[in-house]
């Protein structure tokens, strides 16, 4: 489903060109959940913002190729990456306070992605409630409409990252992207989460692309990871592959 | 290059030049306090580049010698409202509680009254004359910086670096001015560059209405009021110190905006 | 029986106008031992490590500690971003043992051996050093006034999972050279369990659970120790 071939991300904050992601190739295939591991500054958020469509910056050379299905997302025009992002592709950040608009409620956040296609998908305000509240319920909410009623701050870490990941899955994309999306949160929430996503991917056959610190986390999620380091890929394969029989130096001490 | 370093760089280059033109006027050979009659309301000439007044004195040498007093003026005052203002508003920040309530009720008092009047009210008491003016002015300034200070203060109160230096077991003094000092150096900075273009505007106003600096000693504010008269018919009386008094403002005006010289966040030093 | 260097007896703290705090607190760190604390956020487990260094005053209970040097979480505002490292260093010199001061600069050649730093970091400002070596000025400062116990506030949690271990690996070198005790503080318990032999569990302002490390990791009693650890993935 996901094919990403050759992507080279470059800088060029300063003279000289600095180099952020290099040689990175990967396939995600449908309903498959695919970890990238690796520590600050290694390249992997880079990666994810490269596949969402958000690195739009002058300062910023890319080449290579990202394939969503037929549809080069690097390389296409900023008119057809709107259409794509938040209908093929949710994303969910890391920080639940900031990434939520702290004055509107939860219900609106939730259904945005679904109201800026209104016309073309021809709802009305009722349809795009209900939508809302089974998405929220979906993602493990006992009282949705509550939650829909209520406004971020009143949430708790967890509850708003739930949110968040029910505003990327409303209109039931085929790829979710999670930019360390437990990193913030207390480990007893955060296991809810991965549950979450998990249950997720089984049900509805979501790709889920895992960008993650915590190989742990990784291991409990994903089937396929790459491990990355200074913008390179330095390991990659199955969970299994990884944690038995690390070929890497690093990633062995990556490993806790 | 950033813009605001850019700015700093324009306005250092003009207020560079304002000090020179002020000590260019030690050299210059007319006396300020000398009429002659033959040379009243006498307009720029090669001899007089900026003409002469209603008592035929150079008014090049006067402005040149009232914005030098105009700026002792301001810089005395500023240093005054400076420590004073600093020391409470530290002293507020640090240690909430009584002590930060009583003298913030008072800064909030003095808040209350508009600087001039306060500096009216201070001629008033204690006469008129160069050293009242300082004073006045000088506690007009507390208020605002004591304020700023006291924001400040509190922010850093909560950083660990604050409670490293306590645990080591430094003095309160010394924590309170050596170590969380040049970390809220930026706002000092600018505060002081406000304030002493508040202080230059405000020193200008009191000579204006005649509570200022006593003649035949100028500075730019009793130039103005003194060419109020002759507005009609010798404009430049007041236009000329004005204009000057304008670029000076100007240049410190660009010194306090956007972020300080100081600006630590240096390239990341990596082994 | 070894010497205790840390011992809190039925310490309480709230914080004025309102619930939150830390109650019946009876934690002791014997010398040399490292010993971990571990805590969801808002367990108060930082009001405790403040209560300790007496940076916050302990309503009730009693409260008996040894010369300490207390490790703050790594972030930029833990060491003061003006400053040098050497004038850092020289400030703790300065106010720990006066006398000391003429010898300062062979202390300090002595100390950054210690905690495996160049002496180029000296002349550097904190925010120019990576986070690594950060945390290591950071433990040398704490180490400058000869404490017999660290209290370590999270230390390792803002950095990434290699520094992390050399980080750790520094701690158990000191633990061992110096017979240092250690109260390491953490929301970590993959570090906490590699690093500690006894381990305290706070929960809501209470210690819910205390034991050695084995005995927490393969028996734990609470239902909460348990959850704690079936959340969090270990990988070991």
């Amino acid at each position: 489903m996901l094919t990403v071939k050759d992507l080279k991300i470059e800088f060029f904050d300063h003279e000289l060109p600095e180099v952020a992601v290099e040689d990175v190739d990967f396939v995600l295939e449908d309903g498959d959940i695919l970890g990238i591991v690796g520590e600050s500054g290694s390249g992997k958020s880079m990666t994810a913002m490269a596949i969402a469509g958000l690195l739009n910056r002058k300062d910023l050379q890319k080449s290579g190729n990202i394939m969503l299905d037929d549809v080069d997302l690097l390389n296409s025009s900023r008119a057809t990456l709107r259409s794509i992002q938040g209908k093929e592709i949710g994303i969910v950040f890391q920080d639940p306070l900031n990434s939520m608009n702290p004055v509107l409620r939860v219900g609106y956040q939730v259904e945005e992605a679904m109201r800026i296609r209104r016309k073309e998908l021809n709802l009305c305000k009722e349809d795009m409630k209900k939508a809302a509240i089974e998405t929220l319920a979906s993602v493990g909410f006992d009282d949705p409409e509550r939650i829909y009623r209520s406004y971020p701050h009143e949430l708790s870490g967890g509850q708003r990252q739930r949110a968040q990941i029910a505003a990327a899955l409303i209109m039931k994309p085929k790829l979710l992207i999670c930019d360390e999306p437990t990193t913030a949160l207390d480990v007893t929430v955060q296991k809810t989460i991965i549950d979450l996503l998990k249950k997720l991917n089984e049900e509805t056959g979501t790709g889920i692309l895992f960008i993650s610190h915590d190989l742990g986390v990784v291991k409990a999620l994903c089937k396929k990871v790459i491990v990355m380091r200074n913008g390179l890929v330095v390991e990659e394969g199955t969970v299994d592959e990884i944690f038995g029989n690390p070929k890497e130096e690093y990633t062995r001490q990556l490993i806790y | 290059m950033n813009k605001f370093l850019k700015q700093k760089k324009v306005g250092l280059i003009i207020v560079g030049v304002m000090i020179l033109f002020v000590i260019l006027g030690l050299v210059n050979p007319y006396p300020f306090d000398k009429m002659n009659n033959e040379l009243i309301l006498k307009g720029p000439s090669f001899a007089h580049l900026f003409g002469c007044d209603e008592f035929g004195r150079d008014l090049l040498k006067r402005t040149q010698m009232g914005m030098g007093i105009s700026v002792l003026i301001s810089f005395f005052s500023v240093a005054i409202g400076t420590i004073v203002g600093t020391t409470i508003g530290a002293l507020c920040g640090y240690f909430s509680g009584i002590l930060d309530d009583i003298l913030m009720s008072i800064i909030d008092v003095l808040f209350a009254i508009p600087s001039i009047l306060l500096a009216l009210v201070f001629v008033t008491l204690f006469g008129s004359g160069t050293v009242q003016v300082i004073m006045a002015l000088g506690i007009a300034i507390v208020p605002s910086f004591a304020k700023m200070m006291r924001a400040e203060f509190r922010k850093q109160r909560e950083l660990e670096y604050v409670k490293m230096a306590k645990l080591i077991g430094v003095p309160t003094i010394r924590i309170l001015f050596v170590h969380i000092l040049p970390n809220v150096l930026e706002t000092f900075v600018n505060c002081i560059f406000i304030a002493f273009n508040n202080c230059i505007l405000a020193e200008a106003g009191l000579s204006f209405l005649g509570v200022g600096v006593q003649p035949p000693v100028a500075s730019l504010g009793t130039l103005l009021s003194d060419a109020g008269g002759y507005l009609k018919s010798s404009a430049y009386l007041a236009i000329l110190p004005g204009i000057s008094m304008i670029i000076l403002l100007f240049g410190i005006g660009l010194l306090s905006s956007g972020e300080s010289f100081h600006n630590a966040y240096s390239k990341r030093f990596k082994n | 029986m070894s010497n205790i260097v840390c011992e809190l007896k039925n310490v309480q703290f709230t914080y004025p106008k309102s619930d939150k705090g830390v109650k019946d607190i009876n934690i002791y760190v014997n010398e040399g031992s490292i010993v971990g604390l571990l805590g969801e956020s808002g367990c108060g487990k930082s009001t405790l490590a403040k209560c300790i260094a007496g940076l916050l005053k302990v309503d009730s209970g009693e409260l008996n500690c040894q010369k300490l040097g207390y490790i703050f979480q790594d972030n930029y505002a833990a060491l003061n971003p003006k400053k040098t490292v050497e004038w850092l260093f020289k400030e703790v010199i300065r106010y720990n043992d006066k006398e000391a001061l003429p010898k300062a600069d062979l202390i300090i050649k002595e100390m950054l051996d210690e905690v495996e730093l160049d002496e180029t970091v000296l002349n550097h400002r904190p925010n120019e050093l990576s986070g690594g070596q950060r945390q290591r000025v950071g433990i040398a400062m704490a180490l400058l006034s000869n404490p017999k116990i660290l209290i370590a506030d999270e230390p390792v949690s803002a950095l990434d999972v290699t520094v992390q271990k050399q980080v750790i690996k520094l701690l158990q070198k000191l633990n061992k050279e110096k017979n240092l005790a250690i109260l390491f503080i953490s929301h970590d318990i993959k570090v906490v369990r590699d690093l500690c032999g006894y381990i305290y569990i706070l929960k809501d302002g209470k210690i819910v659970e205390e034991g050695d490390t084995e005995k927490i990791f393969d028996r734990p009693e609470e239902e909460y120790t348990r959850n704690l650890l079936d959340s969090s993935f270990l990988t070991k």
